[in-house]
């Protein structure tokens, strides 16, 4: 397989469709990390696109020093994190839980059944709990967990050492679990 | 040496520390062996762990690469307009010369405006006044007669160049004159 700096470099060149290749390729991953942090599908779907845009702007100043999809990874959460600090803006809290689940399972019944992300009532309480999380923690869960990315790599794209990302996974699995009690329907 | 609980699930729990030596993991893990508390702490974060791991990974909805890759093309089309319409703030770019974007567009935005303006007054406002009546009614030179004396062609010897003349004496240019 071509790698993905070469496709950088031809995007560089003026090659869009050079750019879209790296598009088809790590759609579905930062989608997934929007989606973590953004909590909703229209948001993840917005938060992706624009992240996408935005790299495709400011491939100029890929440095060939790490790789593209790290880069992306940075690009990604930088976009979602303002799509986070726009939507605590527009307080979007909703009042109670369980007006929330009613509220997107039936969102997702009548107008869109294809988007049906979350199966199962326990993935959308978990999804829930991570929304909540402090974003950094956020960040570091989806990575760690649903990314599966590496210590080192995780450090290398929050620049930071690998004990940090260490004890900041520590901290967000236990809060997480806390979370997940109170939310837990007994 | 005993270690307290909150130590333990602070800088151990299921995320080892790479900091962490190998004989402090072992003191963690002797730990938890040992006491129930961090034990049942530790364990309930494993299943928070295992939980995490097994969620489904959310599912790009349909359409959505398209719609990416359709506005990053109408980018691309627009960046070459840019282009033919800034050739000068790209050229910079390519150049990695790295001015500000603003600057850039400003000192192409003057750039055009001086052009455009030097075009205007090339085009509109050149000039149809009369010139400075010094420079028409200049006083008219001195000239000078060279008479050629009728000798042998080319006898440059007998050429004799006449003193100023004044110059209301009318010049012709018939030979006969010349005697
Ligand atoms: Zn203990």
């Amino acid at each position: 397989m071509i790698p993905d700096e070469i496709y950088v470099q031809k995007t560089i060149e003026g090659d869009a469709e050079a750019f879209n290749e790296l598009v088809q390729r790590h759609h579905a991953r930062i989608y997934g990390l929007a989606y973590r942090m953004l909590g909703n599908p229209d948001d993840a779907s917005d938060a992706a696109q624009e992240a996408f845009l935005e790299a495709y702007k400011s491939i100029q100043s890929f440095q060939f020093q790490s790789k593209f999809v790290t880069w992306m990874y940075r690009v990604g959460i930088n976009v979602c994190q303002q799509y986070k600090r726009k939507s605590d803006a527009r307080n979007r809290t909703l009042t109670s839980y369980t007006k929330d689940l009613r509220d997107r399972e039936g969102q997702y019944v009548n107008h869109c059944p294809d988007r049906l992300l979350l199966k199962t009532e326990r993935d959308q309480l978990i999804q829930h709990a991570i929304s909540q999380l402090p974003s950094k923690q956020q960040i570091v869960i989806t990575l760690f967990y649903m990314q599966q990315l590496k210590y080192r790599e995780i450090a290398e794209l929050l620049d930071c050492s690998e004990g940090t990302v260490a004890s900041r996974l520590n901290t967000a699995v236990r809060n997480l679990k806390s979370k997940l009690e109170s939310l837990q329907p007994h | 040496m005993s270690l307290d609980c909150k130590q333990v699930i602070e800088d151990f729990s299921l995320h080892q520390d790479p900091a962490l030596t190998h004989q402090e993991k072992l003191e963690r893990r002797q730990h938890l062996i040992e006491c129930e508390v961090c034990r049942n702490e530790y364990e309930q974060m494993l299943h928070t762990a295992v939980v995490l791991e097994s969620l489904p990974e959310p599912v790009p909805p349909p359409g959505l690469v398209e719609r990416i890759q359709t506005q990053i093309r109408q980018t691309h089309r627009r960046s070459i307009w840019d282009f033919l319409a800034n050739p000068i703030a790209r050229i910079l770019v390519a150049m990695k010369l790295g001015p500000h974007p603003t600057f850039v567009n400003y000192t192409a935005m003057l750039f055009y405006l001086m052009l455009t303006a030097f075009m205007v007054k090339l085009t509109f406002f050149s000039s149809t006044e009369t010139p400075p009546v010094a420079l028409t009614h200049a006083p008219s030179p001195h000239v000078r007669l060279v008479r050629l004396a009728d000798v042998k062609h080319g006898s440059l010897k007998s050429v004799r160049i006449e003193k100023e003349k004044p110059s209301e004496v009318p010049i012709q240019s018939t030979p006969s004159d010349f005697h």
